[in-house]
């Protein structure tokens, strides 16, 4: 279907045409593409904002969701952590005073000979009275030192002596001779009973299992807070230069 | 020799128009205000509603300027645009009703029919048409679009885009026998 003569003469005339638009037509245009602008921006902010929420619940979320799902984890890990640690000190401590004191029996005669033969002599002085005082004395020590598992240790072991001083003391009373071959092997044998001790019984009966827990909960909760405050100045950080911009 | 330095312009202006220059936009506007009130008019029959509709246009033209890629002539982009919004009031306004109306009393065109009206009596003719018969019809005619072109923009038959421009022509026909009959009968008087 060709162009017919009067529809050319229509689409030329009609293509020539132009038509003034009424005066303030580009005024109101304009003001619409102003306003539209205007609105993009708010927009942005707005979807800014939005966002920085949304991150801010988020992290939230995770934080409170946190301490719910590891308390049953950590309180387990740490409690055996501790376990180890503070036995292993302590059994290494005993181990290695009953090595030192098997390995060198002969160091650990020396100083005891050493202090018998210095106090051999007032000992020997000694009235049974007075032995029974000394005793009383020692035992005295232990009840104050009980809780401390190093001073038990010590006074232990000094009261062991001290008992063998005495024992040793009795029979020379009584016999009027005692060897130092004697003391040696006294001493040894106490120092033998000590080691079987400790090796039979490790220093589990220290170990409080509610305060390691209560130690661990403590720690756990004073980082929680230190998180939460950290979270807490970023987001107010975040808050406080996005209001400045803004302003800007 | 001044097309060259007109079109340099016009790339200038869309330039600066893309990042926003109101002067730059005002400038394009003024350019090709008249012609495109003109695209509008020839749809739109209320000049006041026309106008709103290039407005909207050509709101929707700086809006989405950046997609123009220079391809066309930025004329016919913004012509098109137009068309889309003029044919869109239409149908918000419900007065585009296009209906497939058959071709059986049709016998074909008159090609020896001679107008030598003026515009505003072409635009007269034009709206006494109606509104299914216009647009295809100012489409076709006068903008030049393709019957396939017609049914996308239009979403209707290739067919029914046919028949309602033998239906707009054979309205016209008639009416410019009678007004040449009666521009004769003026002439002899």
């Amino acid at each position: 279907m060709g162009e017919l003569k009067f529809e050319k003469d229509f689409s030329e005339k009609l293509n020539k045409r132009k038509i003034v638009p009424k005066a303030g037509s580009w005024t109101e245009l304009s003001a619409r593409l102003n306003s539209e602008e205007k609105s993009k921006n708010p927009m942005f902010w707005w979807i800014g904002i939005a966002a920085t929420i949304v991150g801010g619940i988020l992290i939230f979320s995770v934080l409170f969701n946190e301490p719910i799902s590891e308390n049953p984890i950590v309180v387990d890990a740490p409690s055996k952590v501790i376990f180890k640690d503070k036995s292993e000190p302590l059994q290494i401590s005993s181990e290695k005073l009953a090595s030192e004191e098997l390995k060198s029996p002969e160091k650990a005669s020396e100083k005891p000979a050493k202090t018998l033969i210095s106090k051999k002599e007032p000992v020997i002085n000694l009235e049974p009275s007075a032995m029974a005082n000394a005793m009383d004395s020692t035992q005295k020590k232990n009840d104050r030192n009980e809780q401390d598992p190093d001073l038990k240790v010590k006074t232990k072991i000094s009261g062991i002596h001290e008992e063998m001083i005495a024992e040793a003391s009795l029979k020379g009373i009584k016999t009027g001779n005692v060897t130092d071959a004697e003391v040696d092997a006294l001493l040894a044998e106490a120092t033998d009973l000590i080691s079987r001790e400790r090796s039979a019984n490790p220093v589990s009966e220290n170990i409080d299992a509610d305060a390691l827990l209560f130690n661990a909960e403590m720690e756990l909760e004073q980082s929680f807070r230190e998180k939460v405050f950290v979270v807490l100045k970023e987001s107010y950080l975040k808050a406080k230069t996005s209001v400045a911009n803004r302003n800007n | 020799m001044k097309v060259i330095p007109l079109i340099k312009n016009e790339t200038q202006l869309i330039a600066r128009a893309i990042k926003n220059n109101r002067g730059a936009q005002q400038c394009l506007y003024d350019l090709h205000s008249g012609k495109m009130l003109s695209v509008c008019r020839m749809y739109i029959k209320d000049l006041h509603h026309a106008e709103e509709v290039m407005l909207n246009g050509f709101f929707k033209v700086f809006k989405h300027l950046a997609e123009f890629r220079n391809e066309g002539s930025f004329e016919g982009w913004v012509r098109r645009i137009m068309i889309r919004e003029c044919i869109s009031f239409l149908r918000s306004e419900k007065s585009l009703e296009i209906k497939d109306e058959g071709l059986d009393d049709f016998n074909g065109s008159c090609n020896d029919i001679e107008s030598d009206m003026n515009v505003d009596e072409i635009q007269q003719l034009i709206d006494s048409l109606p509104e299914g018969y216009k647009v295809v019809f100012v489409m076709y005619a006068i903008e030049g679009y393709k019957h396939q072109e017609i049914s996308k923009m239009l979403n209707i038959n290739i067919g029914t885009s046919k028949s309602q421009l033998f239906k707009a022509r054979k309205m016209l026909q008639e009416k410019l026998r009678t007004q040449n009959i009666s521009d004769y009968g003026r002439v002899k008087i």
